[in-house]
C-alpha cells in the first residue's frame, strides 16, 4: 500500500515545510512488475516511485543500493524490456552511449510498463585497489 | 599554531542534477539562507551562524560531485605568502579574479594529488549572522529554520595519492594530522583527518582509485539533540539516510550521513573533540573502522556504503 503523507509545518512560526512536489498524484499511478534477469525474481513497483525505491521498500534485494540520487552509479542496470520515465543521472556513470543501450541508474527510473532488468552496477570499494580492480 | 594562516573551510561548490531540487533541499529542508544567484545561474547559500556571504554554492551540471572547495585565509598578505609557498613546493596555482564568485575576493586555485581543486581566498563580504556585533543576541531567527546547521564544518574527499595530499597540507598549508585510519595492510593511511584549528577535522581524505570524488560535506549542529531533530526532518521529507544517528569512534563526532537529491552525501555533525596541535595523532586500524566502532561506535559495524558510495 502506498501512502502519501501530508507533512504539516510548524504552526505559529514563520517557517512552513515545503510541499513535496516530487510526489506524483495517486491517480496517475499504475503498478508494474519488475523482473531481475539474473535471479528471475520479480517485485511490484508503482509508476510514482523509482525502481530502486520500489525494491528497497519491499525489503527485496538484487540491485545494489547507493546514494539513491543518480550520483554514485552502484545501482546501474540495463533495461532489457519495457518502458521507463527517467530523471537526470550523473554522466560520470551513464554516458549517452550507455543510455542508447538502455543502461541507466535504477534510482532514477520510473516504470511505465512491466520491466526486465539486468544488474550491471556494484560496489567498488576504496582503500584496496586490487579489490577495486577485481570488481570493476 | 595560533590561527594565522588557513582559517577554515569557507565555501564548497556542489554540482546538482536539478538546481531547484537542490535549492529546495539545502534552503527549505536543511534551512540554509539563500544569499544570491549569479549570471551563471549558481545559487549561493549560508548557514545561520556564518558571518560571510556564502558557504554552499550550487551549480546545475550533468554530473554530481564537488567542483572545488575554498579555504579562507587570514588576510591578503597570507594569501600571497601561501601562493608563493605552493609554487615553491612545485604546485601550479591559478588566480581567479575577485568577483567571479559573488561577494568573494581573488582566489588562488590549485589541483592536489587526489585530483580535487582547492582554493584559498582572503576576502568575502561579511553579511553577519543576524545577531548584531554590539550587545549581540545569542541566536537569530535563522536558527529555527529547517535543520539549522551552524556552519559548514568540514569535507571528506576521496581520491588517489593521499600520502602526497597529507604532505602538501601539513608541510605547506599548516594543517595537523589529528587522526587516521590505516589501510588493511597497515602499511599506510586509508583515511586522514587534517585540522587547521582545534577541530577534529577541517578536511579529510580517503584513498580511492578514482580522482576528485566527494564523500560528504559536513554541517555543524549545536548538540546531539539537534542531530536527532535533523534526523526527524530528514524522515519527514524522505531524505535518504545513509548511516546514523550514531557516534563515529573516529573523531568522536555525533552524526547522520544522508544524501541530497542529486546523490551528494552530506552530514549533520556535532563536534566532540578539541585536538590542539601538540596532541599526538590518534590511529585506528582498518579492522577497527568496523568492529571497533570507528565508523559507527554504537553498532560497531562497517557500513559498506562508507567505502563505496561517492559522487
Amino acid at each position: 500500500m502506498f501512502l502519501i503523507l501530508k507533512v504539516v509545518g510548524f504552526e505559529g512560526g514563520s517557517y512552513k515545510f515545503p510541499i513535496e512536489k516530487l510526489t506524483r498524484k495517486r491517480a496517475d499511478m499504475s503498478v508494474f512488475q519488475i523482473r531481475l534477469f539474473e535471479t528471475g525474481e520479480s517485485f511490484a513497483c508503482d509508476s510514482a516511485q523509482s525502481v530502486l525505491e520500489g525494491m528497497a521498500r519491499l525489503g527485496r534485494r538484487g540491485i545494489p543500493v547507493g546514494c539513491r540520487g543518480g550520483a554514485c552509479g552502484v545501482c546501474k542496470v540495463e533495461v532489457l524490456s519495457g518502458c521507463i520515465e527517467r530523471k537526470a543521472m550523473s554522466r560520470s556513470h551513464v554516458s549517452e552511449e550507455d543510455e542508447k543501450k538502455g543502461q541507466v541508474l535504477a534510482c532514477r527510473i520510473f516504470p511505465s510498463s512491466d520491466l526486465e532488468l539486468r544488474v550491471i552496477g556494484g560496489m567498488k570499494r576504496c582503500v584496496n585497489q586490487q579489490e577495486f580492480r577485481k570488481t570493476s | 599554531m595560533a590561527m594565522t594562516g588557513v582559517l577554515r573551510p569557507g565555501h564548497v561548490q556542489i554540482r546538482v542534477l536539478d538546481l531547484e531540487e537542490g535549492v529546495r533541499h539545502y534552503r527549505d529542508i536543511m534551512g540554509l539562507e539563500e544569499t544570491g544567484r549569479d549570471a551563471q545561474g549558481r545559487v549561493y547559500l549560508k548557514c545561520w551562524d556564518e558571518m560571510d556571504h556564502s558557504s554552499v554554492i550550487l551549480r546545475q551540471a550533468d554530473r554530481a560531485g564537488l567542483d572545488f572547495a575554498g579555504y579562507k585565509v587570514l588576510d591578503k598578505a597570507t594569501l600571497e605568502k601561501l601562493d608563493a609557498d605552493l609554487r615553491a613546493y612545485g604546485v601550479k596555482t591559478e588566480r581567479i579574479p575577485a568577483g567571479e564568485m559573488l561577494e568573494t575576493g581573488e582566489r588562488v586555485r590549485f589541483e592536489i594529488p587526489s585530483g580535487h581543486l582547492i582554493e584559498l581566498y582572503a576576502e568575502k563580504t561579511a553579511v553577519g549572522n543576524g545577531c548584531g556585533l554590539v550587545n549581540p543576541t545569542p541566536w537569530s531567527p535563522g536558527k529555527e529554520r529547517g535543520m539549522a546547521p551552524r556552519r559548514l564544518d568540514h569535507i571528506l574527499l576521496y581520491g588517489p595519492n593521499i600520502a602526497a595530499v597529507q604532505k602538501l597540507f601539513t608541510e605547506v598549508l599548516g594543517f595537523n594530522l589529528v587522526e587516521r585510519i590505516l589501510n588493511p595492510e597497515g602499511t599506510g593511511n586509508a583515511v586522514i583527518f587534517l585540522s587547521c584549528s582545534i577541530k577534529s577535522h577541517d578536511i579529510a581524505f580517503g584513498e580511492y582509485p578514482e580522482p576528485a570524488k566527494l564523500h560528504h560535506c559536513s554541517f555543524l549542529m549545536d548538540s546531539w539533540d539537534h542531530v536527532l531533530r535533523a534526523g526527524d526532518i530528514m524522515s519527514m521529507h524522505k531524505v535518504p539516510v545513509d548511516i546514523g544517528p550514531t557516534r563515529h569512534g573516529v573523531t568522536r563526532g555525533c552524526t547522520i550521513y544522508a544524501w541530497d537529491p542529486s546523490g551528494n552525501r552530506f552530514e549533520t555533525f556535532m563536534e566532540d573533540r578539541q585536538p590542539y596541535p601538540d596532541h599526538e595523532p590518534l590511529t585506528w586500524t582498518f579492522e577497527s573502522l568496523g568492529v571497533g566502532g570507528g565508523l559507527d561506535y554504537v553498532q560497531r559495524k562497517l557500513h559498506e556504503t562508507f567505502l563505496t558510495v561517492v559522487s
